[in-house]
Formats: C-alpha cells, structure tokens, sequence
C-alpha cells in the first residue's frame, strides 16, 4: 500500500517534470520572440496550462536568474536576462558533470561565483 | 573569444589507479572508447534528471570527439566536436588512501548556445536584410549524432567558399545551424526556428524521420527544404529536394557481390521503426530475390535501442549467413559491436549501409573488421583530395573524419549557390529543377551529383573502397 502511493507520487513528480519542462520552454520562447510581456500575455499563449501555474513557473525562472520581473504600475512585466541564460547553462553542465561523477547535485539558484561543493564555474578570457 | 569552464569533483574511497580504471572500463562518466590511446574516438554520456525522465527532458548529452592525451592512472585531456566544441579534462588525484577526481569542461560562446537551447532558451536569429541567409539542420545530440560531426564545419567552408566567389547574386551568405537532437519533434521545431530566422533555404543531414517532419513542418512558408543525405525517397513536393545515396542503388552494389564472394544466399535484414528502413529492407528484398538469395528473418528496433542482443541470438539461431543493417548512428555501433563480441563473425558476413568513417571509428577497429560499407564518397579515395586538405588545414588538432553523409552536404550548398545565382535566388522552381537534374546520370554535367556506389570493407580501424 505504503509502495504504490510512493510509486504514483514518484509517477506524478516525473509527469510534473516533464510538463514543468515544456511550459518553461513555451514561456521562454514567448519572451524570446516578443520581449518584455505581461503575465497575462505569456499566459495567453500557452493552452495546456492556467494562469496559476504559469505563474507559479515565472516565479521560478525568475529566482533561478533566466528571467527579469518589472513592476510597472500594477502590472509585472516578464523579459528574459541578457545574462540568465548563460549562468543558467553553466549552472546547468556543472549539475550535468556532478549527476555523471555520482556527486550530490547542487540545484539551488546560485551565482556562479559560489561554489559548496568544491566545484566552480568561470570565464576565461 | 571569452571562454567558460565549469568543473565537478567527487571525493572517492579508492586509490587513483582504481579510479583510472573504472572510468577506462566506462563506470565513470559513461566513457565509451575502443581503447583509451590518443587520438581513439569516443563518446561520454552525461545523464539529465535523474534518468527516469521520459523524452526529450531526459535523455542524456553525449560529447562525441577524441581522445587527445593519456597519463595512465593520473589523467585524460578529451576534446570534443558535439554538441558542442570544447575539452574534457579528467584528473585523478591522490587524496589520503582515496582519491579525488576532477572534471573540468571547457566551452566557447557557442557551446553555451547549444546548452541555453538544451534548456528551453532559443531565441530566432535576428534575419538581416543584407545576407542570404541558409539553414543547416543536423544532429548535434542524440543517437543520430554519431555521423554528422564533420558537417558543420563543411558547411561553413562551403560558405567560405561562395563568398569568395561573391555570394548568391552579389549578396553575403550567412550559416545558421538548427540541431534536431536526433528527434523528429525536436527537428520540426528547429526547422521552424530557421524559418523565423530568415533562412531562404534548410539543407538537412538528419534521419528521414526528423526530414519528414520538418518538411511538414515548412510546407507553405516558401522555405526549400534539402534532404543532403542518403534517403529512401519520398513523394514530390516543389518545397522540398532529396539528394544523396539510394538504398536501392546501395543494395544493387553490394548484395550480387556480397553473395558471389562468399557463396552464401541467406540474409537477415536488421533496422529502426521508421521510413528509412521500411525502404531500404523493400529495396534489398527487391535485390535478394533477383540474385536468388532469401530473407529469413527482420527485425525493427526504435531509435536508440543500445541492446541488441536478443537479435544477435536470433540471427545466429536462424542459420542465416549474410546480415544487411539499416541501423542508423549510435545504435549501428552497439549493434556491431554486441555481432562482434558474441562470435557472429566468424559465421557471417554484414552488410551495412550506414556506416560511414565516424560510425567504424567509434564501433572500434576490431569490433568492425569485415564489415562492409556503400556509399558515393569515402574519405581519401577519388579525386576529393583538394577538399581534404581544405577541411584538415580549417581547425587544428584531432579532427572528426569526412563521410559521405558531410561532403554531400558540402556539394548540396555548392549546388544550391550556383543554382541561385543562374536563375534567380527567388525562382524555387528553377533552384529545384536544377539540383534534381544532377541526380540522373548526365554525362553532359562537369559535377554529376549523382555518382557511382563505391562498396568499402572495414579493415583495421579504416574502411577501404575497392577499386572498380
């Protein structure tokens, strides 16, 4: 009993991570091509889920640095960081290498100047 | 040009030596390579999520390149062509009576590109009014990756090489590169992309899968789609053109050969559940049963089945003596590796019609001794030699090889730039009529796309045409 609730919330978690995945491609890709937007627009655009959720997810990209929020009145407007993307990546392959080594994963937002873990992100010139 | 790096480590209770070994022996970093000596191809699978992901959001990365230096038990230094150009270091370092590995991947501008699209972030290029702008669609990830590596960078020299002689009617060509991921979603998608980003034309070095639907994808926006690569054809449509190698023209070269040298009549066909294959095992059924041979058995497997083990057993309990693979990329090389390993060799003869100098380097130089190959073009052999030295002198160090599958990519962009400077670039009509008329045999043509199969056995880590 005690596994197949656990096997159906893993179930649930998996189907919420791939979903989570395509909205946050459709939001990107809204922003991507029409700049700075409301949430309501963004919302407009993607049918498969509501605008809580939608929002939910902006709240999320936005603490993980890939998007910027502006307040504009009573209206928050959504734009993708010129610089989030980058960081994002590079956050993204250092937690790609530390899952390969068998490491515990950072997936917390974090600038790329910290590193926990012992690993580290850079540029070089 | 800034570059980036990003390093992991992992503190380890084992000495260095062990360590060493567990990545040589791929339980480490998923490493896959023949044998771990400079310059041996290989491949590292970096999972995404934890694994158990489905589709697109999980499936791994693989970095597809070569080895460049080995301190036994202390280091790797890998550099890496997809999906995007960059070095791997692997250092070992004694840490008490463990160890510490360390892992550092260094990256450019473009690299971080490709890994922004990886997670959702893929902005059209801005179109410029003062380019002709041209797609390329190829697998930079994925199953399909294996073969395309040397592509890109043809590409670009076939770009190099219209601007020199002055662009498509006085205008600057431009190169915008879209990456399928070995997926037919996937490909739509980046098809529309360079679509969006101004491209007049897409010149495709993908599976017919993803061709398929990018070409659906495209119908009505004006935009030409080129199917570079060998094909099984398709039905006419005045957007779209298919170039390369037939598997009818293939089967015609190799199987009466095949069955003359070794006396044997029995055959079994192994592929992928897609258009690709479904036309090439009805062309070679074709050619069988003209040469008076049989079919015993046929097995469909989907894109990106590592384990094929099941199959090798059946085909070695079937009796049949001749095996023909339509097996495409990555999963060719488990395919003839797992034949290979199981003593299926010794019993019977492949015929494999995708494999190209990229796919035998990783398979192994042993794994795919015997193996034979058809294709147009093989590195090295015929009078392709000025494009060889243009391509190794472009890029310095370990280059991935050429194959067919990037030098008809290659000529395709020639064609197309000629085409488009002849007519008009907005006269599609004609642009098409004239890339398909070098595909009949027309002696009256200097350049003739279309051009014999060469047949190429694989010896030694090489595959080596035959003369005639």
């Amino acid at each position: 009993m005690v596994q197949r609730a656990v096997t159906t919330q893993r179930n649930e978690e998996l189907a919420f991570a791939v979903l989570a995945d395509q909205v946050r491609r459709q939001i990107l890709d809204t922003l991507a091509s029409h700049g700075e937007c409301s949430a309501g627009f963004i919302s407009d655009q993607i049918s498969t889920v509501g605008r809580t959720t939608v929002s939910t997810h902006l709240r999320a990209l936005r603490l993980s640095g890939v998007v910027l929020e502006r307040r504009q009145g009573r209206h928050r407007l959504y734009s993708i960081d010129p610089m989030g993307p980058a960081n994002d990546a590079l956050q993204f392959l250092r937690g790609l290498l530390e899952r390969a080594l068998g490491a515990k994963t950072s997936d917390s937002p974090m600038s790329p100047a910290v590193d926990p873990d012992g690993g580290s992100v850079r540029r070089r010139a | 040009m800034a570059g980036f790096s990003v390093t992991a480590q992992i503190a380890v209770p084992e000495p260095p030596a062990r360590a060493f070994e567990r990545f040589e022996a791929g339980q480490l970093l998923e490493l896959e390579c023949d044998h771990l000596v400079v310059g041996a191809a290989m491949s590292i699978s970096l999972p995404v999520g934890d694994g158990a992901q489905m589709g697109l959001a999980g499936s791994p990365i693989t970095l597809l390149g070569h080895v460049a230096g080995v301190k036994r038990d202390r280091s790797v230094l890998i550099v890496h062509h997809q999906p995007w150009r960059g070095r791997l270091a692997v250092r070992f370092i004694p840490d008490g009576v463990g160890s510490r590995i360390v892992v550092e991947s260094s990256l450019d501008q473009d690299g971080l590109t490709w890994l922004a699209h990886k997670r959702g972030y893929v902005p059209p290029e801005p179109p410029r009014a003062d380019r002709h702008r041209i797609g390329l669609l190829v697998s930079k990830s994925g199953s399909a990756a294996v073969f395309a590596q040397a592509t890109e960078s043809l590409a670009t020299l076939a770009i190099e090489e219209v601007n020199a002689d002055g662009g498509i009617g006085g205008v600057l060509v431009d190169l915008v590169v879209g990456d399928d991921a070995s997926d037919s979603a996937t490909g739509a998608a980046a098809a529309m992309r360079l679509m969006r980003s101004g491209c007049r034309v897409v010149f495709a070095c993908v599976t017919s899968a993803t061709f398929n639907a990018a070409a659906s994808a495209l119908h009505g926006t004006g935009v030409m789609l080129v199917h570079t690569v060998l094909n099984e054809g398709g039905r006419p449509s005045p957007g779209v053109v298919r170039l390369g190698e037939r598997p009818l023209a293939q089967v015609r070269a190799g199987v009466p050969v095949l069955m003359a040298e070794t006396g044997c009549r029995n055959w079994f066909f192994v592929g992928q559940r897609y258009s690709w294959s479904y036309g090439a095992h009805w062309a070679a059924r074709r050619v069988v049963a003209e040469a008076g041979g049989s079919v015993l058995g046929e097995t469909y497997h989907i894109l990106g089945t590592t384990d094929f083990t099941r199959v090798v057993d059946t085909i070695g309990r079937s009796g049949a003596e001749l095996i023909l693979s339509s097996l495409v990329g990555h999963d060719e090389v488990f395919f003839e590796r797992q034949c290979s390993q199981h003593g299926l060799r010794s019993t019977t003869r492949t015929f494999a019609l995708v494999l190209d100098e990229a796919t035998q380097q990783l398979i192994g130089n042993s794994d795919a001794d015997g193996v034979w190959a058809a294709f147009g073009y093989f590195q090295g052999f015929g009078d392709n030699t000025d494009l060889e030295t243009r391509y190794r002198a472009s890029a310095k160090g370990i280059l991935p090889p050429l194959s067919s599958l990037s030098e008809t990519t290659y000529n395709a962009i020639l064609a197309y730039a000629r085409a488009a400077t002849i007519a008009s670039p907005d006269d599609r009509a004609s642009i098409r009529r004239q890339l398909l008329a070098h595909t009949e045999f027309d002696t009256a043509s200097p350049r003739t796309m279309h051009r014999p199969i060469l047949l190429a056995e694989s010896r030694g880590g090489r595959l080596h045409p035959r003369a005639g």
